[in-house]
């Protein structure tokens, strides 16, 4: 079932188009995610699906029916702002019961419902705090409490972690998703970071300049997606340049590169004499010697230790290519040795003529 | 995307756009504009048009008059030399006292906000008891042999004289400049510690690595990244001195614009002369002029800049040695100085006998007696209006702020403008304007004087209660109200349980300052009723001075209550700025 539909939908401030024709559906209990750039338009797309923005041109569906019109505050979403928007000269209690209060329920049936929102964010106790007394994760999860307890249909979340730590984001980013499946909460959420909308979403929207370039669960969008934005935001992309030299007899492609020649699968009509190939930093080897043919050698310019693996920057004919090593396929190169990079074929993708 | 969020709550139906982008600022302006922006007109008005014919015919009065013209110089000339000696005093003050490790500072910034909080001829008041002919300088010194004659110092005027023809055209008054100069001391004071605060410290730092000495750096980096509050002090002690009424009637020194369209005015209810309008109409040209040209200074939200982003971790310089020792000469000489008008005040209202002694021969309480039963009213009077400036200002600053931050309006610049204006035309101006515009109705100053001049000084004084709302305002984030309204509070409600709330800190503290800026009005107040049926406690201190029964000394125990009222209110009034978002300062 389609919860959340937007159609043609547009946004325009003086001259400069925000969201430009954004067609979305988004089904019933989907963890779905908003990912772009800062100024993609993805933080717009939200308000306007909130009601805080009203849209230039298209329409906000909500369960077939439109609702671009209606104020905020008849949509019945629940929201979570990026600064978490509570009200300073408010408890916890008060922030949390506020939308209740503002449904005039009875007294006992808001503390009722408070202490249950409270709970299932795990801040029981907290209700005499003031939001300046807690911790900044715990405020992100009062945000969460004041969004829920009044039940809605969707919940909206702008960009939720970015003001915590890298450790704490994680593990609110997995009991944010915990909650919202238990729940079974329809959810739209905004961010800018593409490991986070990898690990969190069901299905994810990448929008730059206003559009939406392409739409998919987290593993299509990294992995079938051979679009060239998409392949330099959503992790890093290394572009080469490939001229084919010939048709081999199992229909294959005889490629040249900088790298060397490589085989490729012919993409349907593979006509064109150069094109612009792709290839992610983790499916490259690099070696001392040259195993393929026709490989100019590259220099190391940039060894950046990480951990889990090593990434390298080579400078070869000009261009740079970044190759990431796991520690056990890394021999320990030093910045200005010669080397040559080894490109998995099977994980060359053909992005354009 | 972070620019645009500062905007507006949509979506907003074509009805309620109507009303919430036009009619509501509209009819805000409207109210305002009745108090300050129609008098002006009805002044120019009454210089262009007579019998309801355009006429050029009242403002060549200026030709023929030499005395209006001379009037009109001295207070240029005045007003620029005022403004210079707060300016060379002010500066180093304010950077000692920001920059330096000095003792006592605390007390020293008292004593710069003394003259600010006191009735503007409060200041006059109490340098006439100790520097005046008969003060208790003056007298000193007679006993002690010292000097043979009073002291003149108040009351010394220097001719000047025009090269050509010998005439005289133009008049300097030294007393009324020494006294206005410390009057005006602690507006140039705050006004340009406050944009110090606000220089980036790294600059100076920067400077001193590229090798540039302290001084040129003050010069070159210092000076120049505080310019914006420095030009605004000097606006503002401008336009004081040009609206300045209290002194010059306390020295007796009647050849400056103010004095003389209040004294032509008051001369014109019996019959007509254009005198007053014409002054009046130069006055608001002065001022319009001077906002023009100081525009990017003096607007709102600049002043808003100014007065904002205090407290802030600086580095203090330690200074030893001869340095310290003039540093110290100076500092304790200006509050000397600045504190000598209000060691007069006190003299002067415990003064029961004081008669050509250096010091009161009998002291007591019989003063404030005489005020608490004679002069009652005004203190139901000053209640009246300083309580209708605050509740006024508190209104009308929480909807206009909220209408400026939070809608995109397209004529949101033009009132800012607007709002400016009471802080460049003189109340002088205003209180003629308004006298002509309700003369004749309900609201006639001379049968109902209390409503009209509580109005007037409402608005006159909004601004300041504005500016501190106006900054709270735009520190409060969008987000507070987009939340409530996702939970479902529409936006009216938003308004009251959200937007008043985070507000209200700031609004009492503005509600406040407001208060006191309505206390210590005089101009409009004694240009619309000079009496003690209607009159505030200040003009109180007038009525005093001119009663012979009772004079210095009832004047000073009126001023005193005022000063003191002023003190607790400012106290109470930086209180609740401290809890205000962002911890907005007020001086």
């Amino acid at each position: 079932m389609v919860v959340v539909k937007l159609i043609n939908l547009t946004k325009v401030f003086g001259k400069e188009v925000a969201v430009d024709n954004v067609n979305l559906e988004i089904e019933h209990g989907c963890f779905f995610t908003l990912l772009g750039p800062s100024g993609s338009g993805k933080s717009t797309t939200l308000r306007m699906i909130a009601g805080l923005e009203e849209p230039t041109k298209g329409e906000v569906m909500f369960d077939g029916k439109p609702v671009t019109h209606l104020p905020p505050y008849k949509r019945g979403v629940g929201m979570v702002f990026q600064n978490y928007a509570l009200w300073p000269f408010m408890t916890v209690f008060d922030n949390v019961a506020f939308g209740l209060k503002i449904r005039k329920l009875p007294k006992e049936e808001i503390k009722k419902r408070v202490r249950e929102a409270l709970r299932l964010v795990q801040l029981e106790g907290m209700e005499k705090k003031y939001p300046h007394q807690l911790s900044g994760g715990q405020q992100q999860r009062v945000a969460l409490a004041r969004a829920l307890v009044v039940n809605p249909k969707i919940l909206l979340l702008d960009e939720p972690l970015s003001n915590l730590d890298a450790k704490l984001r994680i593990e609110m980013r997995r009991e944010i998703r915990k909650l919202q499946k238990s729940l079974g909460i329809t959810t739209i959420y905004v961010t800018h970071d593409q490991e986070e909308a990898l690990a969190i979403s069901d299905r994810i929207a990448v929008m730059n300049h206003g559009k939406v370039i392409a739409t998919g669960t987290p593993y299509d969008v990294y992995v079938n997606c051979p679009d060239e934005f998409i392949l330099s935001f959503v992790g890093h992309t290394n572009f080469i340049e490939g001229k084919v030299k010939r048709v081999l007899k199992d229909g294959r492609v005889l490629v040249e590169t900088p790298l060397g020649d490589l085989t490729l699968m012919n993409a349907e009509g593979m006509p064109k004499k150069t094109y612009l190939l792709g290839f992610r930093p983790e499916y490259a080897k690099l070696t001392k010697k040259r195993t393929r043919p026709n490989a100019r050698e590259a220099k190391v310019v940039v060894k950046e230790f990480l951990g889990k693996f090593t990434r390298y920057e080579v400078k070869v004919d000009g261009q740079t290519i970044v190759v990431d090593l796991m520690a056990k396929d890394d021999p320990g190169y030093a910045e200005g040795d010669g080397v040559y990079v080894d490109v998995d074929e099977d994980h060359v993708m053909v992005i354009r003529g | 995307m972070r620019l645009r969020r500062n905007s507006i709550i949509p979506p907003i139906f074509p009805l309620n756009k109507l009303i919430s982008h036009i009619l509501i600022p509209i009819s805000l302006m409207t109210i305002f504009s009745i108090f300050i922006v129609y008098p002006i007109l009805v002044i120019i008005a009454g210089v262009f048009m007579v019998d309801g014919k355009f006429t050029l015919r009242n403002l060549l009065i200026i030709t023929y008059d030499p005395m209006l013209s001379m009037i009109i110089i001295n207070t240029l000339i005045m007003g620029g030399l005022v403004t210079l000696i707060t300016l060379i005093l002010a500066v180093p003050y304010a950077y000692i006292l920001n920059r330096y490790d000095i003792p006592f500072k605390s007390f020293f910034l008292l004593i710069t906000l003394l003259p600010f909080i006191s009735p503007p001829y409060v200041g006059g008041l109490g340098y006439i008891n100790m520097l005046g002919r008969h003060g208790v300088i003056s007298l000193s010194l007679l006993k002690l042999r010292i000097i043979d004659k009073p002291l003149d110092i108040m009351y010394a005027v220097t001719p000047l004289f025009n090269p050509m023809t010998g005439a005289r055209i133009a008049e300097i008054h030294w007393g009324l400049i020494l006294i206005c100069a410390l009057t005006y001391f602690p507006l140039m004071a705050l006004t340009f510690s406050a944009a110090l605060q606000n220089v980036d410290e790294s600059l100076e730092e920067e400077a001193y690595i590229l090798g540039s000495k302290p001084l040129t750096t003050f010069f070159k980096i210092t000076l120049k990244s505080a310019m914006p509050g420095l030009i605004s002090g000097i606006i503002l002690v401008f336009i004081s001195f040009v609206d300045e009424i209290g002194i010059p009637l306390i020295v007796g020194y009647r050849n400056v614009m103010a004095v003389a369209a209040y004294e032509a005015i008051e001369e014109s209810s019996f019959y007509y002369t254009p005198k007053g309008y014409v002054l009046s109409l130069l006055m608001t040209a002065i001022g319009l002029l001077i906002l023009f040209l100081g525009r990017k200074y003096v607007s709102l939200s600049r002043y808003v800049s100014v007065v904002k982003g205090a407290a802030r971790y600086r580095k203090i310089v330690k200074i030893r040695g001869i340095k310290r020792i003039i540093v110290m000469l100076f500092m304790i000489s200006m509050s000397i100085l600045l504190s000598i008008g209000a060691i007069g005040i006190i003299i002067a209202a415990f003064a029961e006998r004081w008669y050509l002694t250096p010091l009161p021969t009998k002291v007591g309480l019989k003063n404030f007696e005489v005020v608490f039963e004679e002069y009652s009213t005004l203190f139901r009077n000053s209640a009246i209006y300083s309580v209708t400036a605050m509740i006024i200002g508190m209104i009308m600053s929480a909807l206009i702020s909220y209408i400026m931050v939070r809608m995109r309006l397209s004529y949101s610049g033009i009132l800012d403008y607007i709002l400016t204006l009471p802080l460049v035309v003189p109340g002088v101006v205003i209180g003629i304007g308004t006298w002509a515009i309700w003369r004749g109705t309900p609201l006639d100053p001379f049968v109902n004087p209390i409503t009209i001049i509580a109005l007037v000084i409402a608005f006159r004084k909004l601004p300041y209660a504005f500016r501190g709302i106006y900054a709270s305002t735009l520190q409060i984030p969008p987000e507070f109200e987009e939340a409530a309204l996702t939970l479902g509070a529409s936006r009216v409600r938003t308004f009251f349980k959200i937007m008043l709330p985070a507000l209200a800190p700031a609004l009492v503290a503005g509600g406040l300052l407001a208060f006191i800026a309505g206390i210590t009005e005089l101009s409009s107040t004694l240009v619309l009723s000079a009496t003690k049926s209607a009159g505030s406690l200040t003009v109180g201190i007038f009525l005093a001075l001119t009663d012979i029964r009772h004079g210095p000394p009832v004047g000073s125990a009126i001023a005193m209550i005022i000063i003191i009222t002023c003190l607790v209110v400012s106290y109470l009034a930086n209180l609740f700025a401290k809890k205000t978002i962002g911890g907005l300062r007020l001086f």
